[in-house]
């Protein structure tokens, strides 16, 4: 089925009585595979479906979306599955979140919080930070994705603009990484610092890195970085001023 | 196989081969390409495909003389100065320096951008491992008439080196900072070429490398 499949491949976690939320004779097995399977066209028929037969949005989520796309991202992490796998499980579940999420909101659930994201100055890259974007968007943060080569000053503006919770950037050549230092500096200089967790990632960097910039964590990876901000988001930090800044 | 021109800048197109789609999905992780499910494996041929399709590698590059070379940098005609500890190490031997830029081309970065927004985004990563394996390949290819053109003059051609990596001296890894890629850029302004360079350093189109090579005379056993 999966190529690399080793023995401790993670299980589905099937959610605890899933039964007492769901119509009578409702399944969400083929829901659980066609996520995991990154069945989108399915994943959306079905999310349809399931609103039809007025099933909470939250239960569509939790019970249906979350546990193929918990899989994927726990084989993610052992290295069983790879990028494209994890891509396509979160492009279908984006598929269902998109017919979900304004049902979401209309039942006055938040975010989990504001994230802008971006890549350093000096570097063109952009689709490892798209990846996490579609991830962090999955995990039901806000996310504000301000592409490549993006200037410390512009980090600190968005943010302030936003009353961002956390702040990520990437740098994927060995030659931009110092610029993570230096737009976390660029922080510190503007005393937004403690109004932000600040997540480093990108393939040259290290969590011995990420402590020598003063960055408050690193994501090896989407998944790990994902997992990361939702650990950091639950931390406290300085309030914005009503006015950003 | 062409000759190089020495004195001004000059640029040659350089040939697109086909990556491997075992290669692409192998940067991706993949050790056992052989297995990869047939979806993924699509995937990855679309984005060899594509890579064919809009590829155009070319490299600019211009032959220089080097006027100074010790433990603090490089000078070279035209007033050009690189400064890094590493030319004192890998060039004291060097007479004159090959710098160059090489690209797969503009419409490699338009492609991927068009896929990501049409949230394409595995077909773009895969586009993206092949243009890397393109600008590898388009390397060996412009190393391959450089040390054919080096040869003929009685000369032999240095390791690459590139503003903003390090590389072993003496034991320790010594940079070349990135904002050398201001003045090494200049040592080709007497022409247009295609790779851009932004003010942060970083280069355009993306999928460009530059860098130079140091031209060594060949001692009589090694000619």
């Amino acid at each position: 089925m999966f190529d690399e499949m080793e023995l401790d491949d993670p299980v589905l976690e099937i959610p605890e009585g899933w039964e007492s939320r769901a119509p009578e004779d409702w399944e969400w097995e083929t829901l659980w595979d066609a996520v995991e399977y990154g069945d989108h066209i399915y994943t959306d028929s079905r999310v349809q479906e399931a609103i039809e037969a007025d099933i909470n949005p939250r239960v569509i989520l939790d019970d249906g979306l979350f546990p193929g796309f918990n899989l994927q991202a726990d084989r993610f992490s052992a290295q069983v599955i790879f990028i494209p796998e994890m891509l396509i499980t979160a492009r279908a579940m984006k598929a269902g979140l998109a017919l979900i999420r304004p049902l979401l909101a209309a039942n006055a659930e938040k975010p989990v919080g504001t994230f802008v994201i971006g890549t350093v100055l000096g570097d063109m890259h952009d689709i490892g930070q798209s990846i996490v974007t579609i991830m962090l968007e999955n995990a039901g943060f806000n996310v504000i994705n301000l592409g490549t080569d993006v200037h410390p000053d512009r980090f600190i503006q968005t943010a302030r603009e936003e009353n961002a919770d956390l702040v990520g950037f990437s740098a994927l050549l060995s030659t931009t990484v110092y610029y993570q230092k230096v737009t976390i500096e660029e922080f510190q200089n503007a005393g937004d610092r403690e109004k932000v967790k600040i997540l480093i990632g990108g393939a040259p960097t290290t969590p011995e890195w990420a402590e020598e910039c003063g960055a408050d964590g690193w994501g090896k990876d989407a998944v790990e970085a994902v997992r990361l901000a939702l650990r950091l988001v639950e931390q406290p930090r300085a309030a914005w001023n009503s006015d950003g800044g | 196989m062409m000759s190089l021109v020495c004195g001004t800048t000059q640029t040659i197109n350089l040939t697109a081969s086909e990556p491997k789609i075992d290669s692409v999905l192998r940067i991706q992780g993949y050790k056992k390409p052989e297995g990869v499910r047939r979806v993924i494996r699509e995937m990855a041929s679309e984005g060899v495909k594509a890579f064919v399709e809009n590829a155009s590698p070319e490299v600019s590059y211009r032959v220089a003389d080097i006027k100074r070379v010790d433990s603090v940098g490089l000078q070279l005609e035209n007033s050009v100065y690189l400064k890094s500890p590493i030319f004192g190490h890998y060039l004291s031997d060097s007479i004159q320096v090959v710098v160059f830029a090489l690209t797969v081309g503009e419409r490699i970065d338009q492609k991927t951008i068009e896929w990501m927004n049409e949230e394409k985004l595995v077909e773009a990563l895969f586009l993206e491992s092949a243009a890397w394996l393109g600008v590898e390949d388009a390397t060996k290819q412009f190393v391959l008439v450089l040390r054919k053109w080096a040869t003929e003059q009685n000369l032999r051609i240095s390791r690459r080196l590139g503003p903003g990596y390090s590389y072993p001296v003496n034991g320790q890894q010594i940079q070349w900072e990135l904002q050398d890629q201001q003045p090494l850029f200049a040592m080709m302004s007497d022409a247009e070429i295609t790779v851009r360079l932004l003010e942060s350093s970083a280069m355009l189109p993306k999928m460009s490398r530059s860098g130079l090579f140091g031209l060594i005379p060949r001692q009589p056993s090694q000619a």
